[in-house]
């Protein structure tokens, strides 16, 4: 079990949540994109051993989106923030 | 709304527990209750329902008929007396031009627990601390119960809680909480009529 700190919620429980995959994807201009960037758009994902910023949502609670940084490693929570900021500097 | 002479209750058919004022579970039937989303004002409420709305989140306010449940940010659930809905729905809607006001009555059915013991049966449930310290009088949260969705509201200081969860699981979760009190209780099973 592990407690995710839901920024409205508190601690709760992680099988409240539903993870949202990677956070801060940007999409490019499908005008100008060649088919290997728009491919790396769709389909690409980062899989870091380390410091990971997540999207997560409270599916059987407040029912809002947030940010989250964890450690994939130690499962470690670094930060947690607002769906509309971008990743805290400091977590890298 | 359903008419009123074909409306049943999903627990119409299950006997209250009472548990020697240990543990008691019985249905609170056809509370009228109402979801709230969007621009809500405390002062629009308030001239509305006599109610202000909850100030923190995972709270609840109350008034002498209505209830107040916070949901999320933006997501409330009015909880009235039996029979109010259309009342209480078009009161609403009237009062918040700016917010989604939609009659989920028939959609949750609302079961109470009291006495000392609520909470531990409560606790074999939901890892959530219910501990008046952390969940006191006036608290209220959506969350994960015994593999279901609740709206938990802990009534008032004495340990009595309101669980309203959806209809089609209602059934379940009663079965469920029966079996959770079973340890608890001095029931004699055959006397049992579920």
């Amino acid at each position: 079990m592990m407690l995710i700190p839901c920024p409205w919620c508190g601690d709760r429980i992680d099988a409240e949540f539903t993870c949202g995959g990677e956070a801060h994807i940007v999409r490019p201009d499908p005008a100008t994109a060649s088919d290997a960037e728009w491919a790396d758009y769709l389909f690409m994902r980062e899989n870091p051993k380390g410091l990971h910023h997540e999207r997560w949502f409270h599916a059987h609670g407040c029912r809002r989106w947030f940010h989250m940084t964890r450690d994939t490693v130690s499962h470690r929570i670094v930060a947690v923030y607002a769906i509309t900021e971008s990743a805290p500097e400091a977590t890298g | 709304m359903a008419e009123t002479w074909q409306r049943q209750s999903p627990l119409a058919r299950r006997m209250p527990l009472d548990g020697a004022a240990r543990f008691a579970m019985t249905e609170r039937a056809f509370l009228a209750k109402i979801t709230v989303r969007g621009k809500v004002t405390d002062d629009a409420v308030r001239d509305a329902l006599g109610v202000s709305l909850p100030g923190e989140p995972n709270t609840a306010s109350s008034g002498e008929d209505h209830a107040i449940l916070w949901l999320g940010p933006d997501e409330w659930l009015v909880v009235g007396p039996p029979e109010s809905e259309r009342k209480l729905s078009s009161t609403l809607a009237t009062a918040l031009p700016d917010a989604a006001v939609i009659d989920v009555t028939e959609g949750y059915a609302t079961i109470r627990l009291g006495g000392p013991l609520a909470r531990d049966v409560l606790s074999m449930g939901t890892p959530l601390d219910l501990h008046p310290r952390q969940f006191a009088a006036g608290a209220a949260t959506r969350t994960l119960f015994a593999r279901t969705t609740i709206i938990l509201h802990k009534v008032s200081e004495d340990p009595v809680f309101d669980i309203h969860v959806e209809r089609s699981q209602a059934v379940y979760l009663w079965t469920w909480l029966e079996a959770a009190s079973r340890p608890y209780m001095d029931l004699n099973p055959t006397t049992r009529s579920v």
